[in-house]
């Protein structure tokens, strides 16, 4: 299961300020209290998507 | 470490809320310069309600249609985002308000269950405004008695006005925490609602005073919580 799709899924909304002062949406992440874990729509490039199960599979050494 | 101030009913207020007109985004313009002021302004700070959403990037991400973006002023709408500043009015002559919500219990137990089993249903909500009863607030055009109403007023010059019964729709903001200090916490409820009912009269020695229920409608109501800045 997505974090996205969990029935305690927390959205948090991130702007960021540009060198016109103007701010534009940079980041969602959605987080799931009972999976433990946050994943980032890709809005720009220094943050990268990861689903859970990317997580998970990361964390076991397993790259496949 | 986040506000958690024990709020107590002098925290909090009613007010009415107006729309400005909606205000379509371009992908350059600040909601600042979208109210109709300089970029930087803050003509456009404040919460918008959304009417309409870019199918990608929308400056209001997640939020829905319906929901209020509380907005810093210098905030950028991509086209497809459109939305309407909030104008907000003192319930004046309210003295105290409450909304309560309470869900339907749906019995499901089976024959094997030894404790009977629920699901929560859809949950029902209602609320009531008690106010004062104030000349020229209570009775002024679209207030509470003109939900119910209609009414003529005659001013020193001669001038009659009349106001037939209000039917806008009616939006409030439930505010349980008023505050534009720094660092503390502005939260509300904002929702719909229909007004059920209104008092006149009076008891000798105690102040006019009115009850008014009401249930909600339209989009489901939102809390809303601001760290002010």
């Amino acid at each position: 299961m997505k974090a996205k799709n969990a029935p305690d899924c927390v959205i948090r909304q991130e702007y960021k300020k540009g060198a016109d002062g103007k701010k534009t949406l940079s980041a969602i992440i959605y987080s799931s209290r009972a999976l433990g874990r946050e994943e980032i729509e890709k809005l720009e490039p220094q943050k990268t998507a990861k689903s859970v199960r990317e997580i998970r599979r990361e964390e076991k050494g397993d790259e496949s | 470490m986040s506000d958690q101030t024990r709020l107590i009913g002098d925290d909090a207020t009613l007010e009415t809320i107006t729309f400005g007109v909606e205000k379509s985004g371009d992908g350059t313009k600040t909601f600042d310069e979208l109210a109709g002021g300089a970029a930087a302004s803050g003509a456009g700070k404040g919460f918008w309600m959304i009417t309409a959403k870019a199918a990608t990037s929308s400056i209001f991400g997640s939020l829905s249609v319906g929901d209020l973006f509380p907005a810093d002023g210098d905030e950028v709408a991509v086209v497809g985002d459109k939305a309407k500043l909030l104008s907000a009015e003192v319930f004046a002559d309210c003295s105290g308000w409450s909304a309560s919500l309470s869900a339907g219990e749906v019995e499901v137990s089976v024959l094997s269950d030894r404790v009977k089993k629920y699901r929560k249903s859809k949950a029902d909500g209602e609320g009531s405004i008690k106010g004062v009863f104030t000349l020229g607030i209570t009775t002024a055009a679209g207030g509470i008695l003109n939900q119910f109403m209609k009414i003529v007023k005659k001013d020193a010059t001669g001038t009659i006005t009349v106001s037939d019964i209000n039917s806008q729709p009616i939006y409030i903001r439930g505010v349980v925490r008023n505050t534009d200090r720094s660092g503390e916490t502005y939260a509300f409820m904002f929702a719909q609602i229909e007004l059920f009912g209104t008092k006149l009269g009076a008891d000798m020695g105690a102040k006019q005073e009115y009850e008014s229920k009401f249930r909600f409608i339209g989009a489901d109501p939102v809390f809303y919580e601001q760290e002010i800045a």
